[in-house]
């Protein structure tokens, strides 16, 4: 281990030079991702005279692309100005980022398997503001990339700087028998539809291009196969042993080689296949913490849990921070940083109103229901009824989710405790709400019924059909314990 | 008492659900009857292009339905914006603001002031015209966690920034 002396940090810095042919690449796959369509139609359709045309156009396409990520590549500096991260971009668009070093919450250094090659990271650098896309440095040697997170995080004051230290206990590290299990027991219907919609989109794209050939190659194909229940069986094992693969795959994407390590201060968890993330979660980040687990996993005892932290985007999967439990040890050591389990103490126990199955379908069931019913009327007369199937489906479902559903109080939080097949369980500290909404519907009203929503900064959770008296004492407890608290929510 | 195990006395908490709420200034029903103006200019030129281009309602039954359309969507917005606006009202707590609103569906949002970001007062032109403003209030909650209160004397916006800002600067020391 060689013991390199850090950079000056007030120089301006560029990328690292390997980190060139990354961004060529990032270039390439951009573009190509953009026209391939247009490509395909130039291979395939050399015949055609128009073809000239498109060739320039894409070639000009092509260097505008290639030159302004060499530009981009070229003016891109950073450094550090002061209390503040600075970064300098582009030429003619020029564009200076400034972010206060104490507004840094975390420092996430990320590789795919070029970056590897080259032994060169990206750094994401994240803050409480909203733009932390923009603080990126898509290339830097590791070594340096590593030293660069010690000196952000030992200029803050952020509790967080202790997770970067070296004194971590692994409290997690999935095998590959885990990860296989992860992806047997996966939602192969969800998979499915994935595949479907992706399918379809592929088809769409094809049709674009090839016009009717595609749709008379399918239709003479399926002429010569008659289906016979032997066929249809045979379909329906195919589309299930293709579902659990890519459910596999989507697993191993996620999971492969996945650890998690916890030190003083919070937790740091590396993960993947391709390409190696690494989280950093301190734990004053943390605003709720929710675990999940469908049908096949409940059996046997298998969660995903997920840390539900202020400032990241609730539909960006790349940052959530996914954490798959196969065993209960781990478990506690999990969610005892935050606040432990509420059943192990002390707490009261709620169940929600009676009358949400009933309201359930009444609202959701029977107009969907009715719609859907009078649109088959149209197009297949005879099967249209079949469609009513979905009131009882929806009112059974409302049922037993609300026989399930509990909701456990004291004095330091809540934890919710839901699920139809599946289950998940919530769990929120009260000093960590940001707003309480109570909401109620003309029948609630007259029923003294009502819906609570609360905000944090990671997210919302909605507790739906409890008693007014409830909703109130919860508003106003939660109001009492979030002003008086002198707890910091961050 | 519901919350059995509370180390508190929950019947001496302050009650949210017992402040009397002041409704927003009478003069921003006419901020919304401008709006409503506008909307409903825009609205009926657009269809008079729509039967401009489409020939069919030129004709009989094409244009009674057109009009049709048209009357019914300005008079349903004209009921929804006087329900809206009946239903809108806040109130000022020593640590805390409520805000109520919603037509069929009534929402009450609290937001405690040691939870604000920051805040703001902008004035629409239809609001200048009546000294009116809308107090935007920014949590660090995601989606749905900001509160927006349009409708209050300008002055009233103002003031009510100014000592939430106070409120939070006060706290700054404790969380420190």
């Amino acid at each position: 281990m060689k013991n390199q002396q850090p950079p000056d940090w007030h120089l301006p810095q560029r990328q690292s030079a390997s980190g060139l042919l990354i961004i060529l690449y990032k270039a390439v796959i951009t573009f190509v991702k953009a026209i391939w369509p247009v490509l395909v139609i130039i291979l395939f359709r050399e015949s055609s005279n128009k073809s000239g045309y498109l060739q320039v156009l894409v070639a000009v396409i092509g260097i505008i692309v290639l030159v302004s990520s060499l530009v981009n590549f070229y003016y891109f500096r950073f450094f550090i100005q002061q209390d503040d991260m600075v970064f300098r971009k582009g030429l003619i668009n020029k564009k200076i980022i400034t972010i206060p070093l104490k507004n840094i919450q975390a420092v996430h250094i990320e590789q795919t398997w070029m970056h590897q090659l080259f032994k060169i990271a990206r750094v994401k650098i994240d803050t409480a503001g909203s733009d932390k896309a923009e603080a990126t440095i898509d290339a830097i040697a590791i070594d340096k990339a590593s030293m660069l997170r010690t000196y952000l995080m030992e200029n803050e004051k952020m509790d967080s700087n202790d997770i970067t230290k070296p004194v971590v206990t692994p409290l997690i590290s999935l095998s590959i028998a885990d990860v296989i299990k992860m992806g047997l027991t996966a939602n192969h219907i969800q998979t499915f539809f994935i595949i479907l919609a992706f399918t379809m989109s592929m088809y769409q794209n094809l049709e674009d291009i090839f016009g009717n050939i595609i749709n008379r190659m399918l239709e003479e194909s399926s002429s010569l196969i008659t289906f016979t229940t032997s066929v249809l069986l045979s379909l329906a094992v195919f589309v299930l042993v293709i579902s659990i693969v890519v459910s596999l795959l989507r697993m191993a994407l996620l999971y492969f080689n996945f650890q998690l390590s916890g030190a003083e201060k919070g937790f740091r968890i590396r993960s993947g296949l391709t390409s190696i993330r690494q989280n950093l979660v301190p734990f004053s980040k943390i605003q709720y913490i929710s675990w999940k687990a469908n049908w096949v996993r409940r059996k046997l005892n298998i969660y995903v849990l997920e840390f539900h932290q202020a400032n990241v985007e609730e539909n960006k999967k790349t940052q959530k921070a996914l954490v798959p439990v196969l065993n209960n040890v781990a478990f506690e050591k999990l969610v005892a940083p935050y606040h432990p389990e509420i059943f192990q103490g002390e707490h009261s126990e709620h169940q929600i109103h009676r009358a949400y199955a009933l309201r359930r379908l009444f609202i959701i069931g029977l107009p969907l229901g009715l719609a859907f019913t009078s649109l088959a009327w149209i197009f297949i007369p005879y099967y249209a009824f079949s469609f009513l199937l979905w009131l009882p489906i929806i009112y059974f479902s409302s049922m037993v989710f609300q026989k399930i559903y509990r909701l456990y109080i004291n004095d330091d939080a809540l934890q919710i405790y839901s699920g139809i097949w599946g289950r998940e369980i919530q769990l929120l500290q009260w000093y960590k709400i940001q707003k309480i909404g109570l909401h109620q519907s003309p029948w609630q009203r007259k029923n003294n019924i009502a819906n609570i929503v609360l905000y944090t900064a990671g997210g919302h959770i909605r507790i739906p059909y409890i008693d007014l008296d409830l909703a109130n004492e919860i508003k106003n407890y939660a109001l009492y314990k979030i002003e008086s608290s002198q707890k910091n929510w961050l | 008492m519901i919350f059995q195990n509370s180390t508190i006395d929950m019947a001496l908490l302050p009650k949210a659900e017992e402040v009397e709420l002041t409704p927003i200034e009478k003069d921003y029903l006419k901020v919304m009857r401008l709006e409503w103006l506008l909307i409903s200019g825009i609205l009926l030129l657009a269809s008079g292009f729509l039967v401009f281009i489409v020939p069919p309602f030129q004709t009989f039954p094409g244009y009674i339905f057109i009009i049709a359309a048209f009357i019914l969507i300005i008079v349903f917005y004209y009921i929804l914006q006087t329900l809206a606006f009946k239903k809108r009202a806040y109130a000022l707590r020593e640590k805390d603001i409520i805000y109520q609103n919603g037509i069929i569906i009534q929402q009450t949002s609290i937001c405690p002031f040691n939870r604000i970001q920051n805040s703001s007062v902008s004035t629409g032109p239809f609001e200048r015209k009546y000294g009116l403003a809308t107090l935007h209030l920014f949590t660090a909650g995601t989606s749905g966690a900001d509160l927006h209160i349009k409708g209050l004397k300008e002055s009233d916006a103002q003031s009510i920034k100014e000592w939430i800002a106070k409120k939070t600067a006060d706290e700054e020391p404790a969380t420190a």
